[in-house]
């Protein structure tokens, strides 16, 4: 689906002003205002500007590679940039005509300055208009998109939001983010841990559309189970080459089931981020997470699609949660406010997400059993019930009382065989869990212990499945 | 000296060599059966609650033709095919596995229990009860049998041990006077033309006596056949016993054979079977044992020759009542010729057969009149015309 042309300048804007913010390394603010003029089409005017370190332009002069379309009946491809850094005397106005040629000189017109009279400061405000057929449609769009960025919980951004509808003489204001110092993450929480917060606020406010946290989401707040996992390709020598991809996975389990995730049963939302700010490849960042061995968490993916080039969706065969959401997070370690959106390294968001579902199981294993050890666990109570009742009906007193002391079971006076067969199935699922969490290579290195040793080295043993033997009944009586 | 193969063959062949090799399953009384079971409850019990716990796998002997040889006795011309030490892993740890491991245990455990009151059952009744026990993991009265061989091979003991038989479907008719101890006794010379039914009860079967001024047994595949020889009292005309499994032979019936001839060893085993791979298939089992009950069935191989039909007799068979070899057929053969205990003549016999693709029954001789059967079994074995 073709993205338009405002959308992507909208993402690439705001992505561009996230950048300046972090380079700036202080708490900064960076406030959206869309206002829309009801005139025939409407006219949308949006506004972007943040407290970052002010900008050369470089970033705005090469907008035009994000698009092939420079200039649209919807935009006429003019940006108004307002920027000035914190040792600069003077605030630099410009007018930048994209649908200009680079070799034009009315490409970029320089305006005239103003003189900064109070205070040091530095920022930049980029302002556009387009006209938009419904522009309700984009401003429910954009601040979808800006209330995303609140998952990443950046301790050193505040962000604002207006929304401004003007018809006439009328005009009326809205203020979606309900931002405020208690939904602000603490200072020197890590990146990794911010996201955590971030996305746990967006399960318990329901995807940011409460103002505070819904009241039986949050009983269960104590419930909920995280996960983190972490990738970096530190080895690269160039510091502006070095990624580091964080994942955060926050699961309800299904047997809570309170009212309000039923309906996302069996799905799971995914966020990705880059460099702080949405993603836009969230194509590619699909295509990792369909390459994933989820069956080896017990996890079958049965459609996977990206939902309105805002997240993505998971719908999985039956699942032992209500509800599972993984934030991406992969960005440069140092910021740079003039590079380009690069497409994010796939085999880092690979590993990463890869850790946090082993650290969900290490943790969880019972939840996260994979395919095979829950299949296993299936034949459990019955191989337990059939242990039980040879040890039970066996009239060798002697017999018994070994298997009981072999069971750590002192004596068994009441339900004797709902005691014996629950010990021997729990100590069996244990034995099944801990042998799902090792890794294959830990799995083949273990002799494994048969029932009679019969003690001849010379002994051949073959691996083989339950096969019904064909050729067997030649001299098969 | 440079050992030639044959060489090396004869030494694998001896019967001390093998002996090393071969598995037997043990027989036991009910109470050491049990014991057994209980042993293999407590090292599982131990290995489950040791400080590395794990779930022990099952080690079976393999029962394929990879693990099979041949055994030829030293002091007798009988052969039988053994089982050596080579074995499959069934293991709860594998999810394809896993359903196969919790059958053993079942089987195991009904078994413990028939055992407990001291019951014979048959197979198919085990079936029943296992289907009316846990109906997901046993849906066919093969894979019942099946588990009950694993059990065999898991406990190396016999099949009989565990309290179980299989319906014995063998008959036996001719100069024979059968002891049962504490009943009165039979003279198989005076019974109706379906003879009487072997048990399957190897206890009873094991304490039959016997006596027979008969010269021969016939050893005889099919029922029909078996049927007709009796009505037309073959066995009065030529001193002799008719026995059949109407099929595949059965153990209780190997097992009575061989007792035959173990209490008359001068008598020689003649077998009269169709003219295909299956009734050489049939044959062999008589005569070595078979492969999927290869731990016990060594015991029952008899020295049984092959009096037809044969490839010398084919001209008494008319072209219209030969049959096209089907898929079956092909199957058969290609794994008795490439089996390691088919003699080099029976190797030949079954040659021609795949050449021709062909097939034909014993009762093809029927053109040549009801009673040509009789006079062509007198012929052949006055001729010695057997191999």
């Amino acid at each position: 689906m073709e993205v338009s042309l405002p959308r992507i300048l909208f993402r690439t804007l705001i992505y561009h002003s996230i950048q300046r913010c972090r380079v700036s390394e202080t708490l900064c603010r960076l406030s959206v205002s869309l206002k829309t003029f009801q005139e025939n089409p409407p006219l949308l005017r949006i506004s972007i500007s943040d407290t970052g370190v002010g900008s050369s332009l470089e970033e705005f002069l090469k907008l035009d590679n994000y698009t092939s379309v420079i200039s649209s009946e919807q935009w006429d491809g003019a940006l108004s940039i307002t920027t000035t850094g914190m040792n600069d005397k003077e605030i630099q106005h410009f007018c930048l005509n994209l649908n200009e040629s680079p070799t034009s000189n009315i490409r970029l017109i320089k305006l005239p300055s103003t003189y900064k009279i109070f205070g040091t400061f530095s920022g930049t405000e980029v302002c556009f208009s387009i006209r938009e057929r419904n522009p309700e449609e984009f401003d429910l769009w954009a601040v979808d998109f800006v209330k995303k960025v609140l998952l990443l919980k950046n301790p050193n951004i505040v962000f604002e939001l207006t929304l401004e509808n003007i018809n006439g003489h009328m005009s009326r204001r809205d203020f979606p983010l309900h931002e405020n110092d208690d939904t602000r993450a603490p200072l020197l929480l890590s990146s990794i841990k911010c996201m955590a917060f971030g996305l746990q606020e967006y399960s318990l406010k329901h995807g940011f559309t409460l103002p505070k946290e819904c009241e039986i989401c949050s009983s269960y707040r104590e419930l909920l189970i995280e996960g983190n996992g972490v990738a970096c390709n530190s080895e690269r020598n160039r510091i502006r080459d070095q990624l580091r991809v964080e994942a955060m996975i926050l699961v309800v389990p299904a047997k809570l089931q309170p009212s309000c995730w039923s309906d996302t049963n069996s799905t799971s939302q995914v966020f990705c981020f880059q460099d702080y700010a949405p993603s836009s490849h969230l194509d590619s960042c699909l295509a990792t997470l369909s390459s994933l061995d989820w069956p080896s968490f017990g996890l079958r993916m049965k459609e996977a699609f990206v939902e309105n080039e805002g997240k993505i969706v998971i719908e999985w065969e039956d699942t032992a949660f209500a509800f599972m959401h993984i934030a991406i997070h992969c960005y440069h370690k140092t910021a740079i406010p003039t590079g380009d959106i690069s497409v994010p390294d796939r085999n880092l968001i690979k590993k990463a997400v890869k850790a946090a579902l082993e650290d969900l199981k290490a943790s969880n294993t019972h939840l996260f059993l994979s395919s095979q050890a829950t299949k296993i666990r299936e034949y459990v109570p019955d191989l337990s019930r059939s242990l039980a009742n040879l040890i039970l009906s066996s009239n060798d007193s002697e017999f018994k009382r070994e298997c009981t002391t072999l069971l750590g079971l002192s004596s068994l006076q009441s339900n004797p065989e709902i005691i014996v067969e629950s010990c021997i199935s729990e100590k069996i699922a244990r034995i099944i869990e801990a042998n799902d969490k090792k890794s294959k290579a830990e799995r083949g290195a273990v002799v494994p212990r048969s029932l009679f040793e019969c003690g001849n080295s010379g002994e051949e043993i073959i691996d083989e499945e339950t096969v019904e033997a064909d050729e067997d009944y030649i001299l098969g009586y | 000296m440079e050992e030639t193969q044959s060489d090396s063959d004869l030494v694998r062949s001896t019967l001390f060599y093998s002996d090393q090799r071969l598995c037997s399953a043990d027989i036991l009384s009910p109470a050491q059966a049990r014991a057994r079971i209980e042993v293999a409850v407590l090292n599982f019990l131990k290995t489950l609650s040791s400080p590395n716990p794990a779930v022990s796998d099952l080690h079976l002997i393999n029962r394929r033709s990879e693990n099979c040889g041949l055994r030829r006795g030293l002091l007798s011309d009988v052969s039988s095919v053994f089982l050596s030490h080579s074995f499959c892993r069934r293991s709860l740890m594998r999810a394809n596995d896993a359903k196969a491991f919790v059958r053993v245990w079942k089987v195991m455990e009904m078994c413990f229990m028939i055992l407990g009151e001291d019951k014979l059952v048959t197979q198919r009744e085990l079936f029943y009860r296992l289907l009316s026990d846990s109906p997901q993991y046993f849906n066919s009265q093969e894979q019942v049998n099946s588990t009950v061989q694993d059990v065999v091979s898991l406990l190396r003991c016999t099949r009989h041990s565990l309290g179980l038989m299989a319906s014995s479907r063998g008959a036996i008719i001719g100069r024979l006077i059968l002891h049962d101890p504490g009943e009165e006794s039979l003279d198989c010379t005076i019974l109706g033309s379906a003879g009487h039914a072997i048990s399957g009860d190897f206890n009873l079967l094991k304490n039959l006596a016997f006596q027979s001024d008969a010269r021969y047994i016939i050893v005889v595949e099919k029922d029909a056949v078996f049927q007709r020889l009796s009505e037309d009292r073959l066995f009065n005309q030529l001193p002799s016993i008719l026995i059949t499994a109407k099929g595949y032979p059965d153990l209780a019936t190997r097992f009575l054979l061989h007792r035959l001839s173990e209490t008359f060893p001068s008598i020689p085993i003649f077998a009269l079977v169709d003219w295909n791979p299956a009734g050489l298939a049939i044959l062999c089992t008589y005569k070595f044992g078979s492969i999927s009950m290869g731990l016990e069935s060594y015991r029952y191989a008899c020295n049984v020759k092959w009096l037809g039909l044969r490839a010398d007799d084919l001209h008494l068979i008319p072209e219209s009542a030969f049959l096209e070899f089907k898929t079956r057929d092909h199957q058969i053969s290609k794994s008795l010729l490439s089996s390691t205990f088919l003699p080099d003549s029976y190797k030949m016999e079954l040659q021609k057969m795949v050449e021709a693709g062909r097939r034909a029954e014993i009762e093809a001789l029927y053109c040549h009149g009801f009673d040509f059967l009789g006079k062509y079994i007198a012929g052949k074995i006055v001729q010695a015309d057997y191999i």
